[in-house]
């Protein structure tokens, strides 16, 4: 369990990252510390294959790759963001002049029905029979009048 | 570098092609060693890094120019990385010796006066190598971020998403493993 802690301490001492005062009794642990000793020699070891290993030049086709699927993604967000807002605003027009037609319709519909209702309700014909009806002709002989008898 | 990063991020965001062009020659060969040494396919390296990049210039709008770019860089990498990994989209990956004779390679290996000492670091890559990938992948990523790309802790625990005390951790864990590997193997060699 102590070693852990010490070894703990040689990992944050390989990344730089350790005081003055932990390194101290850091070092002082390793002087007693054979395993320690050891395990310390072997991150060395690994830390330096690590950071000398060569590193690969990527292939030269890549930079002109990378630039060409960019631009392809620039034109599609174009198109991208030309859509974004074309189809709201589409969607916000087409509701605007679906309420302004519906309201045009609707004027002229309840207007309409609104005088055929008031014809309607206001039963003309029903006090004064139309010419020829079958009313007028009773209406004007019990009057001992109409068209027939004059 | 950390500020002209920044500018050329800003840049990007404007929709200016040379700053991007310029970001990316920057960063690509790290960026591509990285995967490289995750993924140990040229292949992949290249088709990771080529999204990579893609990914960045989206992103470029959404930057903060406060933040490492190193550490915002290597977050889209290791989250990329790891979905890659985890979703087993890999090709196969190149055997040590093929990425050795490709040239990825300890430097004494050049020493031909001495081909004792090159064989002998061939075997000890190998198994670093070996060591290396039998950790779990946050680890790795940790260690290659730490060691090999030169991230702060605090600049890993931004580009995973963790505390500084769980890199520190992580890092720490991934020496135990590999130390234990190398010194397992070592006495097994009868090494005193």
């Amino acid at each position: 369990m102590e070693c852990r802690k010490f070894r703990r301490m040689i990992s944050r001492r390989l990344d730089g990252a350790i005081d003055s005062a932990a390194l101290e009794e850091l070092e002082s642990h390793l002087a007693s510390c054979e395993k320690c000793r050891r395990f310390e020699k072997l991150s060395l070891s690994g830390l330096s294959m690590h950071r000398t290993a060569r590193e690969l030049d990527p292939p030269p086709s890549l930079l002109p790759s990378i630039l060409e699927a960019v631009e392809a993604r620039r034109r599609e967000g174009w198109v991208g963001e030309w859509l974004r807002f074309a189809v709201p605003a589409a969607t916000a027009a087409a509701v605007v002049l679906g309420v302004w037609i519906g309201g045009l319709i609707r004027e002229s519909y309840v207007s309409k029905v609104t005088q055929n209702q008031t014809d309607v309700l206001e039963l003309k014909y029903l006090d004064e029979y139309p010419p020829g009806s079958f009313g007028y002709i009773l209406m004007a002989s019990s009057e001992g009048g109409g068209d027939g008898q004059e | 570098m950390v500020d002209d990063d920044a500018d050329l991020m800003s840049r990007v965001a404007r929709g200016e092609k040379d700053a991007f062009r310029a970001l990316v020659v920057r960063h690509e060969k790290a960026a591509y060693n990285f995967f490289l040494r995750l993924t140990k396919n040229p292949e992949d390296a290249e088709d990771l890094t080529q999204e990579l990049f893609v990914a960045l210039f989206r992103a470029a709008r959404r930057y903060r120019a406060g933040a490492s770019f190193r550490a915002y860089l290597y977050r889209i990498a290791a989250n990329m990385g790891l979905s890659h990994l985890r979703k087993g989209r890999l090709r196969a990956a190149l055997s040590i010796d093929a990425m050795i004779d490709s040239g990825f390679d300890v430097p004494s290996r050049r020493r031909e006066d001495d081909p004792a000492a090159s064989f002998d670091s061939r075997e000890t890559w190998r198994r670093y190598e070996a060591a290396l990938s039998s950790l779990p992948r946050p680890w790795r990523i940790a260690l290659e971020l730490r060691v090999a790309r030169e991230l702060s802790y605090e600049e890993i625990a931004a580009a995973m998403g963790k505390s500084v005390a769980s890199v520190e951790s992580m890092l720490f864990r991934a020496r135990e493993r590999i130390a234990d590997e190398l010194g397992g193997s070592d006495e097994g060699k009868g090494d005193a």
